[in-house]
């Protein structure tokens, strides 16, 4: 059984699924506009530093504050 | 009956590029009512129908985050409808970019999807009359680039004669963002067969790009390029812009000396009104147009939105949160757009400090001041000159946005919305030149509106305060403008410059910073070129010099700035304080900017 790791911890390369999302209502929904939602499959493109999480979820780029990844739980695919 | 069509899609998408070839010469340039974001429209014929175009600003989706998505939504739920939508979409990011057709398709538009940017593949496994059947609108793949491509989206708009307004039953306004995504993939499974496509280029610039040490020092690098090349490529223009322009307007003052029925007064107010006031501020619109062209390059480029994403966390460090840092960089054009621009940040506290930060990033108005001093006093090293003032610019912003935190009480931790980051990036991809010249041509438009205008009107009250009261000779101490300016110049003194010329330049500055220039081609009666950079060079020292050009970059920016500083804050007291403000820490920096000059150039005066 895998546990859920933050979108923040993860490294640069690495697929996973979004497995909760431990935001507000405003924040949930403007993720899950840009395809960040429960389910959602993204890759993590570059996570550097104290810099955003770059994320590609549905074919698009995406930087992500980290303060705003560390609300986001993700499971590894592989 | 014109036919009204309006042109939506994500951020580079191409839309500007659609919008430029099928409307060609027909653009018309407006502000949205109350605003000041562009609105572009056009008025084309087409199959004998008469159609109106309009671009809307790039939006990723109709709940409005940013003040482009305010005005996309504010146009579509207007009461004039529109009678049908195109909406670009890149082939290669399918997914993303049809979300925004879900929320389209929920208000009931009628909207005709256009397929660009497909590739070399040119398209290939994309199957656009499966798109069509799964969203029950029509799909076309085109490349905006081609005016007759174009046009195909615009027949099936035409075409479509709002058939398609009806509720959509695929898509309701209460569908969660999960659910539409979820529906078009499903769609998407059916109807494209790709391989999955890393664009690796990207990825490894980003490696720099995106770094949080190296981010912040490539976009200088960039910057520091931007003014380098601005010199460099204007510089061949300008000597153009002398020959066309120099032998025209002399001859012009000559013809008017010598036509008997003119007032004897008025050879004086062509040359030293007019002309010279006009020419000073005109001769340098070949560096604005590179500069803008330049910036344009870059944020067509896609790697704009990097450098928001990258120097986000570095601007968070001082107070400016979240989404300030997009407002700042547009602050490098015009300061009157970064500051509304601010709407985008929610929590009341941020957006305060970002107003009142932006009007210390240097905008394109104060360019002319910086090119003709640095090119008197540091020739071959202008580009240096104007970088290092646009980062002091810069760094001032932020150190008062540091220093203003604790003064503005409340709204710490108020939820999550404080300083949420979420930026797209979109491919990077070569800027298409055609859009490029259009945005350039429009800034330079905007830019002699203002001649004609603001600064025209203020080089002729100008010509008048140094040519009364009558039999005073012309811009002498005596005239008005020299008493004027005399009142002030004291107060200057500390700072090097002391010359009412100089006092006087700066009180004018208040009403737009091109008037600087203008009101000492004015004041000296010398116009622009050669003689007006003679006599700065006998007035100013260097130290003065660099005092002045840091003063002219910091003190209160112009009145249409303080006007968008009220009406944002809504609070006269504020606007009035900020002035005091602005004009303070530009005399502080000045001063210790001109000592630290002396002290480096060796040699403390007397």
């Amino acid at each position: 059984m895998k546990t859920p790791q933050r979108l923040s911890d993860m490294s640069c390369g690495r697929e996973c699924v979004v497995v909760e999302i431990s935001a507000g209502r405003e924040l949930s929904f403007r993720l899950g506009e840009l395809g960040i939602f429960k389910g959602a499959k993204l890759s993590v493109a570059k996570s550097i530093g104290k810099g955003p999480v770059i994320v590609r979820v549905f074919g698009g780029e995406l930087a992500i504050g980290r303060g705003q990844a560390e609300k986001i739980l993700v499971e590894c695919l592989k | 009956m014109t036919f009204r069509i309006a042109l939506v899609g994500n951020p580079n998408v191409g839309k500007s590029s659609f919008f430029n070839s099928v409307s060609g010469e027909s653009q018309k340039v407006a502000n949205w009512p109350g605003k000041t974001i562009e609105k572009r429209s056009a008025l084309i014929r087409l199959d004998g129908k008469e159609i109106e175009l309009t671009d809307l600003p790039g939006a990723y989706s109709l709940a409005p985050l940013s003040e482009d998505e305010r005005i996309v939504l504010d146009a579509i739920s207007s009461k004039e409808k529109f009678d049908a939508i195109i909406q670009i979409v890149n082939s290669s990011n399918l997914e993303r970019n049809l979300y925004l057709t879900t929320d389209l398709l929920s208000r009931g538009e009628n909207v005709v999807c256009a397929i660009n940017f497909l590739g070399p593949s040119g398209g290939q496994g994309i199957d656009e009359k499966a798109l069509g059947k799964g969203f029950g609108i029509p799909f076309v793949k085109v490349d905006a680039r081609k005016k007759e491509s174009a046009l195909q989206a615009i027949r099936l708009a035409l075409e479509s004669k709002g058939a398609f307004r009806k509720k959509s039953a695929l898509f309701k306004r209460s569908d969660s963002p999960k659910r539409r995504y979820l529906a078009i993939s499903g769609i998407l499974k059916g109807a494209v067969k790709r391989k999955a496509t890393t664009p690796k280029t990207s990825l490894d610039f980003d490696s720099f790009a995106l770094n949080p040490i190296l981010g912040p020092l490539l976009f200088l690098a960039i910057m520091f390029g931007i003014f380098h090349l601005t010199f460099l490529l204007s510089e061949p223009i300008n000597s153009l812009f002398d020959l066309l322009f120099g032998a025209p307007a002399e001859l012009a003052v000559e013809l008017a000396e010598r036509a008997q029925f003119l007032p004897k007064w008025f050879p004086s107010l062509l040359e030293n009104g007019i002309l010279a006031g006009l020419g000073a501020v005109i001769s340098f619109l070949p560096q604005i147009a590179t500069m803008s062209f330049l910036l344009y390059f870059l944020e067509d480029s896609g790697y704009l939105a990097r450098a928001a994403a990258v120097l986000d966390s570095l601007l968070r460090r001082f107070g400016l949160g979240g989404k300030a840092i997009i407002p700042m960089l547009l602050g490098f054009g015009c300061n009157v757009p970064a500051i509304m621009g601010t709407r985008i940040i929610r929590e009341e506290r941020a957006k305060k400090i970002a107003i009142l930060s932006i009007p210390f990033m240097s905008c394109s108005a104060r360019l002319p001041v910086y090119v003709l001093f640095s090119g008197v006093f540091f020739p071959g090293k202008e580009a240096v000159a104007v970088f290092c003032l646009y980062v002091l610019g810069f760094a001032v912003a932020l150190l008062s946005a540091y220093f203003m935190k604790p003064l503005f009480s409340g709204g710490e931790g108020a939820g999550e919305g404080r300083d949420i980051l979420l930026i797209e990036l979109p491919k990077y991809q070569f800027p298409y030149p055609k859009n490029l010249v259009v945005d350039t041509r429009e800034s330079l438009r905007s830019f002699a509106e203002r001649a004609g205008t603001i600064i025209l009107g203020a080089s002729v009250v100008m010509w008048f305060l140094a040519s009364a009261p009558y039999g005073v000779e012309y811009g002498s101490k005596e005239s008005l403008a020299g008493s004027i300016g005399g009142i002030f110049s004291p107060v200057f003194a500390p700072l090097g410059f002391d010359s009412w010329h100089a006092s006087l330049a700066i009180i004018n500055g208040m009403v737009a910073k091109e008037v600087v220039i203008s009101s000492f081609a004015t004041t000296y009666g010398t116009g622009e070129g050669a003689e007006l950079s003679r006599r700065i060079s006998d007035e100013f020292s260097p130290d003065a010099a660099v005092a002045f050009m840091i003063f002219v970059l910091l003190y209160i920016p112009c009145f249409a700035a303080l006007g968008a500083i009220r009406s944002e804050t809504g609070s006269w007291k504020t606007t009035f304080l900020a002035s005091i403000y602005y004009v303070a820490v530009a005399y502080i920096f000045a001063l210790v900017g001109r000592f630290a000059f002396l002290l480096f150039s060796g040699g403390i005066p007397a």
